[in-house]
């Protein structure tokens, strides 16, 4: 039987394992390095996260506290107490009876739309967020007719279990 | 493979192929991650196909200083004054990125007139500001801000709260307002 020729596999292998070795290195840089060639990718990735978390709940909140209805109040006041916590939990619990027995005589409707929301200070359990909202109010037996109310108004958010709640809300006048 | 001369193959060789095999097997996929990661990061994968939640803030130092310049730059842009008029107009073009200035001489033109015949001066408030989105070139910024409208001709002032959307652009190093969105 003819023999095979003998295969050196020692030098091969070593280069192609110096070969592999680089490719991975290359492979975990180009990975893990920022797109903008800056140092802080990575944090910009994690912030934006937060933005957006800080975003959807802001905006949940806000149209809570702007929507009215004066058929449903209860849901309302529901909907916005969830998303409250501190001191803005402890004002808005206040003034609910009032709230409610003030959109019962007036017999008003509004719906809120948020228009902007913008990140200012922000730490991992912290924000400050700005929102523009608008409010089209409408009173029973208006024909319709609604009135617009442009808001503007300043959030302090903060982290709970892993949902951000509104601890402060102010409108900027 | 190499065999020994009953046929049967010699482990060390067996190895030896074996280990060959998984390196280039590596090297392939090394390739390949390293080609995707590239795309990634330069091509297809970036912005459009990302979330929302990934893109909106894309630098960070950006974010701080396009933030500042923003609200800077808006008390600039809005604000004007009777005394000086013609040299504050001039100024602020500076400030804007060009694709701005033919709108910025519009809102100019139109009220010159009024501002140099009733001495009006516009003054401006910024009451807070935040980042909308921020990339190293381009950031917008929610600005809150007072105009106080004043005119030693009438004895009232009038305040306007505006909303408005800045969005400033990086030219050569200097931040400079591309868009001006009030609503």
């Amino acid at each position: 039987m003819a023999r095979s020729p003998r295969v050196r596999w020692g030098w091969p292998n070593l280069l192609l394992g110096l070969l592999a070795l680089a490719l991975v290195a290359a492979a975990v840089v180009v990975w893990t390095r920022p797109a903008s060639g800056g140092t802080g990718d990575a944090d910009a990735r994690e912030l934006s996260r937060r933005q957006w978390e800080v975003t959807e709940a802001a905006s949940a909140e806000v149209e809570a506290v702007l929507g009215v209805d004066h058929r449903r109040m209860r849901e309302v006041v529901t909907r916005v107490q969830d998303g409250a916590t501190g001191d803005f939990a402890e004002e808005y619990a206040e003034g609910v009876d009032s709230l409610l027995s003030a959109t019962r005589e007036s017999r008003i409707t509004a719906r809120a739309v948020v228009r902007a929301v913008a990140l200012g200070p922000v730490t991992r359990t912290r924000a400050e967020v700005l929102v523009a909202a608008d409010a089209r109010v409408t009173r029973d037996g208006s024909a319709g007719r609604e009135q617009l109310r442009q808001h503007r108004l300043r959030l302090t958010m903060v982290e709970r279990d892993g949902r951000w709640l509104t601890e402060q809300l102010e409108f900027v006048r | 493979m190499t065999r020994s001369t009953d046929g049967a193959p010699r482990p060390g060789r067996v190895r030896g192929a074996g280990t060959t095999v998984v390196l280039v097997l590596l090297c392939v996929v090394a390739v390949l991650a390293t080609g995707l990661g590239w795309w990634w990061q330069h091509g297809a994968g970036r912005p459009d196909d990302l979330p929302t939640a990934e893109r909106a803030i894309s630098s960070v130092p950006a974010r701080d200083s396009g933030g500042r310049a923003a609200v800077e730059l808006a008390e600039r842009v809005l604000g004007y004054d009777a005394a000086g008029f013609d040299d504050e107009v001039r100024a602020t073009r500076a400030l804007l990125a060009p694709g701005f200035r033919q709108q910025y001489d519009a809102q100019m033109a139109g009220v010159r007139e009024q501002t140099l015949a009733e001495r009006v001066r516009l003054a401006v408030k910024v009451r807070g500001s935040a980042v909308s989105s921020a990339s190293a070139d381009r950031v917008v910024a929610l600005v809150f801000l007072d105009q106080v409208t004043s005119s030693p001709l009438t004895p009232t002032r009038r305040v306007d709260q505006v909303r408005v959307l800045v969005t400033v652009t990086r030219d050569g190093g200097e931040w400079r307002v591309s868009r001006m969105d009030a609503f």
